[in-house]
């Protein structure tokens, strides 16, 4: 089982890769084919002048934009035959009722 | 000021800046992130708020010899005599010769060896200036100290303008030559700009990122990151194999090449590079959860957890490594110990049916069957539906003489459609059941 779960963490790195999540502030790894995340779920942003965008316009915007990229990983990742479950921790979003949610939003 | 902000668009500086400035306002005696600071605002071209940022990087730590370095360029910049405060700079030779440089004086570089980041500057400088003949003696300086790093501005200058542009690639790195922390910027532009489309911006970011830092085979590791997007796994095992081979002491590339030579069904081979990763880095609780998943894989089973248990000792909030742990644990007979380790995953928050279901097998089989029957039913209730759950469950049913109950619950895992190895396995348990039980 180890094995698989090691192949596991190399496909789910590239999922994360492929759909630009930044890795510096999320901890994941597979063990038993159960996938476990932990930290901050967030996207590498493309650039954005501060001063064209007004500050929470783009803060929604980022918000619902890294909330369908959430879902959408969590998505490309069940589909994994391999993975048996996605088990998250994260520091800025929850899922209440199987629908995830910005947290303290 | 033109020349300094060159290698990052106005759009990511000032992202990076705007990231940057909210965590030093949150961490103001973090002298790396002050520096880092200011190194953004000298690229937005605002020398007095980058002095300010270097300045509080010194407050925080008198001995940062890189934030000294960067004072003393923004004050030479700005016209100034700058005057390291730490005395046993006053004479180091690299003042010297920038001095020298922007004050339009001729070059003697005398440069100690290794110090790679220096010529970069200089050729940098010398590029600036228009002056061919020292920046061709700069380049042949560089190309001594260290070829590889040569190689990496040749190939990024290729693949951005389609031609060798040697000047225009160190004159993007001039800024940062001698600040190894900010590579990291350096490297999530790349980013940004690959994300953007522009695979071309993003290797010549990736290449100054990978000059700052001296290192050609972390140059290789991000082209890899490049090409694996693209699919072409052929080209990413390449170049990982030419970053172990480049830098055999360094562990990152052992365990890239570790994961896609697993992928491709080598295991063995995996196995190799995570050892010597593990060898090099033994503090580091991710690469001994890795080298510990191939160990238990190769039914190395008391080292894998001896990894583990070093990992989650060196980072109790490793929760894939507790997970794998208790999984080891149980899997080796150990179940007694392998139950903190599920019981910690769930108060944590760690929550997954199948999770409570291991759980719950293990709690039976230590011989706390109530425990084992609660855990049961809150992981049904959860997920009525999924196979082992239900293989498991149906097992613990037969293991206490509910064969009846066990051969529904099999009947229910069957119905859900599970894959092959686990399907043969439940119908097993079913036919020994029903063979045990005399019923035919």
């Amino acid at each position: 089982m180890s094995v698989e779960d090691f192949r596991i963490n190399a496909s789910v790195r590239q999922v994360l890769c492929r759909n630009w999540v930044d890795l510096q502030a999320l901890n994941y790894g597979a063990a038993g084919r159960i996938v476990y995340f932990t930290g901050t779920f967030q996207k590498v942003r493309p650039p954005r002048r501060p001063e064209d965008d007004p500050w929470e316009t783009s803060r929604q915007q980022t918000l619902s934009e890294t909330l369908s990229l959430l879902e959408d990983v969590e998505r490309q990742l069940r589909r994994d035959p391999n993975v048996v479950d996605v088990v998250f921790r994260l520091e800025n979003f929850r899922k209440i009722r199987g629908k995830w949610e910005g947290a303290g939003v | 000021m033109k020349d300094t902000r060159t290698f990052l668009s106005e759009g990511q500086v000032a992202l990076l800046r705007q990231d940057l400035q909210a965590e030093t306002e949150r961490h103001p005696d973090w002298a790396d992130l002050q520096h880092a600071t200011g190194v953004l605002h000298a690229l937005a071209g605002d020398l007095d708020a980058a002095g300010a940022g270097f300045r509080a990087a010194l407050a925080g730590n008198r001995k940062y010899a890189d934030a000294r370095w960067s004072l003393c360029w923004v004050e030479l910049l700005q016209g100034r005599e700058a005057r390291p405060e730490d005395p046993s700079l006053e004479g180091d030779v690299r003042l010297g010769i920038v001095r020298d440089l922007v004050q339009g004086n001729a070059p003697d570089p005398g440069l100690r060896p290794g110090d790679a980041a220096t010529a970069f500057a200089l050729l940098a400088v010398a590029a600036d200036r228009r002056d061919d003949r020292a920046a061709e003696r700069m380049r042949e300086l560089l190309r001594d100290l260290d070829p590889g790093l040569v190689d990496v501005l040749e190939t990024a200058g290729l693949a951005k303008a389609g031609q060798l542009d040697l000047g225009r690639v160190a004159e993007l790195g001039r800024p940062l030559s001698l600040n190894p922390g900010t590579s990291v910027l350096l490297e999530r532009a790349a980013r940004i700009e690959a994300m953007s489309g522009d695979e071309g911006e993003a290797l010549r970011l990736f290449a100054v990122a990978a000059l700052v830092r001296g290192s050609r085979a972390r140059f290789l590791l991000h082209r890899a990151e490049l090409v694996g997007r693209a699919g072409d796994d052929d080209e990413v095992l390449q170049h990982l194999q030419d970053a172990v081979a480049l830098e055999p002491d360094w562990h990152a590339p052992h365990v890239a090449l570790g994961y896609e030579l697993s992928v491709r069904g080598r295991r063995d081979d995996a196995l190799g590079h995570l050892e010597v990763a593990a060898r090099l880095v033994p503090g580091y609780a991710d690469v001994l959860y890795q080298y510990a998943l191939l160990l238990h894989a190769a039914q190395r089973n008391e080292e894998a957890c001896e990894r583990l248990e070093a990992a989650v000792r060196i980072n109790p909030g490793y929760h894939a490594a507790r997970a794998a742990l208790g999984n080891v644990l149980f899997e080796a007979g150990r179940v007694k110990e392998s139950l903190p380790h599920y019981e910690l995953l769930l108060e944590e928050g760690l929550e997954s049916t199948l999770l409570l279901g291991r759980l719950g097998y293990a709690a039976h089989a230590a011989g706390y069957r109530d425990r084992a029957e609660e855990l049961f039913l809150v992981a049904i209730g959860g997920d009525g539906n999924r196979s082992e759950l239900l293989c498991l469950y149906g097992m613990f049913l037969a293991e206490t003489q509910r064969v009846v109950e066990a051969r529904a619950v099999w009947d229910r895992a069957l119905a859900a459609d599970p894959p092959g190895a686990l399907r043969a396995r439940i119908e097993s348990l079913r036919d020994e059941a029903v063979r045990g039980s005399g019923d035919r």
